[in-house]
């Protein structure tokens, strides 16, 4: 079972890679997102945001960081709005200094909605701003899309090839303000899903550490799950397997 | 306005956002008046810091409250709106966004205190230039108001429409002030005679009957309690908080009396002409304990079950199906406040059935949701809701609309997949409509201090402690409404709106709370509030005593009676050890999670209850559980009777095109039964439901190659759920048949029974693992002036409960969970002024749950590949075409009258067949034959699977449409077939077809000529219409 780790009791081998997956205030995928880094070789573990603004130091210990899917604050005001303001008052600094020190971070679904909303997309020099939108059809989807992977600068998604991954949301659609740079679409679908601008289901930020996506591969970890349990099917590891090796290679 | 309430409207920048939706809707139900219509987002933001600074406000508190590429703060049309109207939450209903609006700029703004937003819609209407001229303005704001109810844009009994210039003021008028009167205790003389009692009781809605009044003189009266009120300084009559308890704690809803009561069945009807199961009469000591208990522990003492955790004794039943870890189940209703409203009657539903699961044992953690919802027909043309549709009644679509996104919402934001479920669809839903919401939970079996999870550990001197939101006037007398008839007065003060982010919140510290060993017990507040909560666990310790002063509040302005019985949702009660409260508050802080001391568990023998110190209840906890003696009914059951039809309508959807007298030819049958609303895919409103979250959801609502295809039941993978055993899961199925309930419920309930347990097969599960959980709603069966066929409904009752039974006990499957919900009739008059009654069919939904030894070895219902055999397994005699969707679209040309029986214990032996066929990998689809009969079924198999078949059977419709129970449809490879065969062997399955090499026709076949030939696609087309 994973277990729901706090700041400090997590515990660890040395040397192990630490990866650090945010819940609580309607955050619903953190114990899937936790196996996924484990099984891609991290000692990963979940921690409530509020623990985390408490010593927001703690944050330095860790080499991965995940905003992972959910409702956070029920989507009020517009999905990912609520935890976008809260975690740039409390963590904003250390989230900017994470990745200021070459660190990976995922924000998958509602965590993208979050990093979006953040502005961690958005280039003020050049106009550029990004925001998800409601799906074109007007409803939350569930279902399993073909997705493939753009040649980019994004570290999460190197050498993988098109797959199956979940999608389960409401307001997905990708809207561009201005230009984006080629090497930031880390994602797209292969067939348009929800309306998003060029088919965009990921978007990485020019660092290319900076992942985010709307579907799901934490919960594409193992052929059961696939719809049509097809052998090979579920390749959502490979995402966390990247950011181990990437984590390897630099720190 | 307040000075210091300051309003921001969010537009959408146009096609960014969703609210030119709810414009276009507006328009199109006002298409006359309006020219054109804006909605915009309304937030009215209070606090002493607004006043200061308007400029600084609209900067950077608007700032929090939309987002800039898609919403804009102007409205995007330039010209000054005819008319403004706001639609705004009434008083004391929950404002999920308004909260979390407050909560966004508390994180931003160093206010102090936080401030209180409400949330709403603002819309604006440009008129036409004819409305101008000819609508009065005041006529025209009534019929608004009307026009925007009747279109289910706004609910009157949660909502106001308030239009801008008739509110000088309007901060505060959708926010009357509150009542500043509080803690008033009233108590009644104890010399009251039994007529004045049953006024008052009529006049509070207590829904407490005249022997039950009776039982409370008597107590009062008595002189060593009188003695003991003296000494504690209660008064000597009853307070009106002790009576309120008393009217919760005995409500049909918390005390089941009808399903506790002693009954005198018989039975008068011709068993030799209808071949009905004859019962005898009977004396009928409970229901609850002589049917299902009874079956329960016939059959534990039988098998010699060993992994039974708990059952009927907890918020949910309990099964160890792997040696870490329990499975919980529960299944609920919730169809009154549905009714009502149906957004928020479901999502409290969902939320309430999963705070059950969250308050079984030391707690159990949702893993999956099961959604079984009725309704009436969703083809109401406006002009039949007009004339037919009794005043105050919704249109059944708009009740559907509304239950369906509670549900997404209950699920979806909780974080917890909807893995199985099922709509029904009868007219006679249009009255209430039935919401059964279904959860399953898993929890250590040892929790990490070496606790058994499956058990409760409360001591006396532990503390009571309230954890999660706040008490509210919402959900007063939500029990004891549930327990009486709907009419058009229904107390709107039963309407609550759940909140998911802060039963999220409230989810996720339990459970940690739990693994940190910080609560000896744990149980949910759901009907009857604290009432139940508290005197239900002050069982454990023979008492408890609450000041309910302490009690966090909402808003001000509650009177102890309404504290203690309020149904304000997302709350649990845990006892917490004293020496554990510190460390519990802290964890509890961390969560975002208000937990409250309200008074402690005690060995006094009684539940007493201070208002700041001072007494206002104590009520004995024998006489509060164990003195009602039960009712004494009696039934009659009058044999098979003709479907109740409250109106007559000719639906639109799959009805005769034929003429009368004369056959369909197959493709007309096939296409029309496709397409009824009972049978045709539900995926554009399932996929809506996340049904994956958790990343264990194995057995998916459909199956096939394209994903369309429909499971018969869901799966959870329980390794990742923490079970021992890799490969091992759960499936969870249901069963319902409401349709064949008048012609005999006896049959009707075992159908539901065998349903479940064939689709829990078919999804993989082990019949010898399996457990069943049963939920009754039926019609009054309570005898009175109007309701003349009380004796016959209670007969139904009796018959349904027996063939659970007795099916239960012949397959060996235990019930471990259940409930009934009593009192599912509707009265009202329709716009002519006829007076109708509109009951629910007596309705039983019975969920099973089983082990799947390996989720590796799932079938799917879809056809797999080409060149592989179609059998049909399963008895393959005839039965009588009543009640299916061909007779309700075709006339009957020749019936058999007489109804087989189920030859049980061949039955049993199918199932176990069947689950070893597919665990030796050698089915390559498992499809259960039910609404639509053997031919849909096929059609189904190969929609999934995009394969076409031939299969060959009689030219008589009836063997292709009966539904008769007990049987599948399997396609296995042909080089398996001398293994399937041999498996098979003893009971009865046939070879009826083959796939296709390559060809995408269905092709059936009667009595050797081709009487249906058709692309799968098109039958995909018709069934996803």
């Amino acid at each position: 079972m994973v277990e729901v780790l706090t700041l400090k009791n997590a515990t660890y081998q040395a040397g192990t890679p630490r990866a650090l997956v945010l819940c609580g205030d309607g955050i619903n995928c953190e114990r899937e997102t936790v196996a996924a880094f484990a099984a891609a070789g991290f000692a990963a573990s979940a921690c409530h945001l509020n623990r985390l603004a408490a010593e927001p130091a703690a944050l330095g210990e860790f080499q991965a960081l995940a905003l992972p899917g959910g409702f956070s604050f029920g989507d009020e005001l517009g999905s990912g709005q609520i935890l976008a303001t809260k975690l740039s008052v409390l963590l904003g600094e250390q989230i900017r200094q994470f990745v200021a020190d070459g660190k990976p971070v995922i924000g998958i679904c509602n965590g993208f909605q979050t990093l979006a909303k953040m502005g961690l997309f958005n280039d003020p020099a050049s106009g550029r701003r990004v925001a998800l939108a409601h799906n074109s059809q007007g409803v939350f989807v569930d279902r399993w899309v073909a997705v493939e992977f753009p040649e980019s600068d994004c570290i999460w998604t190197r050498g993988l090839e098109g797959c199956d991954f979940p999608v389960r949301h409401g307001e997905g659609r990708v809207m561009i303000e201005g230009e984006i740079p080629p090497g930031c679409v880390a994602l797209r679908y292969s067939e348009d899903i929800n309306g998003s601008s060029g088919r965009i289901a990921g978007l990485c930020d020019p660092t290319g550490l900076v992942f985010g996506l709307m579907p799901h591969p934490e919960a594409a970890l193992h052929d059961v799950l696939h719809p049509q349990k097809r052998i090979g099917g579920a390749r959502g590891l490979r995402v966390f397997e990247n950011a181990y090796k990437y984590v390897k290679e630099t720190h | 306005m307040s000075t210091n309430t300051a309003i921001i409207e969010v537009h959408d920048i146009p096609g960014r956002g969703t609210l030119c939706a709810r414009a276009e809707k507006i328009q199109s139900l006002l298409s006359t008046w309006l020219e054109k219509v804006e909605v915009a987002r309304g937030y009215w933001v209070t606090h002493p810091a607004v006043s200061e600074s308007s400029a600084e406000f609209t900067g950077n508190i608007a700032r929090l409250l939309h987002d800039p590429v898609l919403e804009t703060l102007v409205s995007p049309i330039k010209k000054e709106p005819d008319f403004v109207l706001e639609i705004r939450w009434l008083h004391g209903v929950t404002d999920n966004c308004g909260n979390a609006a407050a909560e966004s700029i508390a994180i931003a703004r160093d206010w102090g205190q936080k401030p209180q937003v409400s949330s709403g819609e603002i819309v604006f209407g440009w008129l036409s230039a004819n409305a101008k001229v000819n609508v009065e303005a005041s006529k025209m704001k009534e019929d608004l108001r009307t026009l925007l109810a009747a279109g289910g844009l706004y609910n009157p009994l949660v909502q106001g429409v308030f239009f801008r210039d008739d509110l000088p003021a309007f901060g505060p008028a959708a926010h009357a002030p509150a009542d500043d009167t509080s803690g008033n205790v009233k108590s009644f003389p104890v010399n009251l005679d039994i007529d004045e009692w049953v006024k008052i009781s009529s006049d509070c809605h207590w829904a407490l009957s005249r022997d039950e009044l009776l039982l409370v003189i008597q107590h009062y009266r008595r002189p060593d309690i009188q003695v003991a009120r003296h000494e504690s300084g209660l008064p000597e009559g009853p307070t009106d908080v002790e009576m309120e308890i008393i009217a919760q704690s005995w409500s049909e809803h918390c005390k089941h009396k009808i399903f506790a009561a002693e009954i005198d069945y018989r039975e008068q009807f011709d068993a030799a002409a209808s071949g009905h199961t004859q019962l005898g009469a009977s004396r009928i000591n409970g229901l609850f304990k002589s049917e299902i208990v009874r079956a329960t522990r016939e059959i534990e003492a039988r098998r010699g079950i060993k992994w039974l955790s708990s059952t009927f004794s907890d918020n949910a039943g309990m099964m160890r199906f792997d040696e870490n870890l329990d499975v919980s189940i529960k299944v609920e209703t919730h169809n009154s406040p549905s009714a009502l409203d149906p957004y928020g009657g479901s999502l409290t539903g969902i939320l309430g059935v999963n705070r059950d699961i969250l308050g079984t044992g030391m707690g159990a953690r949702p893993v999956a949701n099961t959604d079984v919802l009725c309704f009436g027909l969703p083809d109401w043309t406006p002009a039949e809701v007009e004339d037919l549709l009794p005043v105050g009644l919704k249109h059944p679509s708009h009740v559907m609309e509304g239950v369906h996104r509670g549900i997404q919402d209950g699920g979806n934001k909780s974080g917890i997949p909807v893995v199985n479920g099922a709509f029904v669809f009868d007219d006679q839903y249009c009255g209430k409509p039935l919401v059964y919401c279904g959860t399953i939970g898993v929890s250590p079996a040892r929790l990490p201090d070496g606790r058994d999870g499956a058990r409760k550990y409360l001591a006396c001197g532990d503390l009571v402690v309230m954890a999660g939101g706040r008490v509210g006037k919402d959900g007063i007398h939500g029990a004891t409404f549930s327990s009486l008839e709907l009419n058009e007065a229904s107390p709107c003060s039963a309407v609550q709106i759940g909140d998911p982010l802060t039963q999220k919140r409230l989810l996720d510290f339990v459970i940690e709370a739990r693994d940190a060993g910080l609560y000896s017990g744990i149980t949910d507040n759901g009907a009857g509030g604290l009432s139940s909560s508290v005197g239900e666990m002050s069982q454990f310790t023979g008492g408890a005593t609450i000041d309910a002063a302490l009690v966090p509040l909402k808003y001000q302005g509650l009177d102890p009676w309404e504290i203690v019985v309020s149904e304000s949702q997302e709350r649990m009660t845990l006892a917490v050890p004293k020496e554990k409260w510190k460390a519990l508050a802290d964890l509890a802080r961390v969560h975002g999670v208000e937990v409250t001391n309200i008074g402690t568990f005690d060995g006094s023998g009684a539940f007493r209850i201070r208002w700041n110190g001072k007494p206002v209840a104590s009520l004995p906890i024998h006489f509060l559980h164990k003195e009602l003696k039960p009712m004494r009914l009696e039934a009659v059951w009058q044999g098979p009777q003709p479907k109740p039809n409250w109106v007559e309508r000719k639906p639109a959807h799959g009805s005769a095109k034929v003429p009368s007298g004369e056959a369909p030819d197959m493709v007309e049958a096939l296409k029309t039964v496709l397409g009824r609303p009972n049978v045709r895919s539900k995926e554009s409103l399932v996929r809506r439901f996340d049904h994956e979250v958790q990343a264990a959801t194995v057995g998916k609502p459909f199956t096939g190659v394209a994903a369309d295809g429909p499971a018969d039941g869901g799966v959870i993978w329980l390794r990742p759920h923490g079970a021992s055993d890799p490969w091992s899961g759960v499936a969870v199925a249901s069963g319902i048949n409401p349709k064949i309930a008048h012609v005999d419920t006896w049959l009707s309930a075992q159908f539901s029974l065998d349903e479940a347990v064939r689709n829990a097969v078919a999804s993989g599960a082990d019949p010898d693992m399996m457990c069943l959980v049963d939920n009754f709603c039926w019609p009054d069966p309570l005898p009175g002036s109007s309701n003349p066929d009380a004796a016959h409904k209670l007969g139904q009752l009796v018959r349904s409960a027996r063939a659970l039974a007795e099916t239960s006990i012949a397959w060996g499957m235990p019930f471990v969970s259940g409930k009934d919900s009593m009192k599912n009739d509707f009265s009202g008059t329709t716009k002519a002024g006829q007076r109708v009654k509109i009951s629910v069919p007596p309705t039983v939904l019975v969920t099973a749950v089983g082990k799947v030894p390996d989720v590796r070895r799932l079938a799917g219902s879809d056809f797999k590949s080409p060149n592989s055999l179609i059998y049909l397994v399963g008895a393959d005699h005839g039965w009588p075409m009543e009640g299916t969707e061909y007779a309700g679209a075709f006339p009957v040309l020749r019936d058999c009258a007489v109804w087989p029986r189920m030859d049980l214990p061949l039955q049993i032996a199918i199932y176990r067949k069947v689950h070893r066929a597919m665990m030796g990998g050698l089915l390559l689809s498992c499809h259960d034959v039910s609404d639509g009969g053997l031919a849909s079924a096929i059609c189904e198999s190969a929609i999934g699977g995009r394969i076409g078949c031939r299969v060959e059977g009689p030219r008589d419709h009836s063997w292709w449409f009966h539904e008769g129970p007990g049987r599948f449809v399997v396609s296995v490879d042909a080089g398996e077939v001398a293994a399937f065969e041999r498996i098979m062997d003893g009971v009865p399955f046939r070879k009826i077809g083959q796939t296709h090499e390559n060809s995408p026709e269905v092709i059936l076949t009667g009595d050797g000529r081709e009487i249906f030939n058709v692309p799968v696609m098109d039958i995909a087309k018709w069934w996803r219409c």
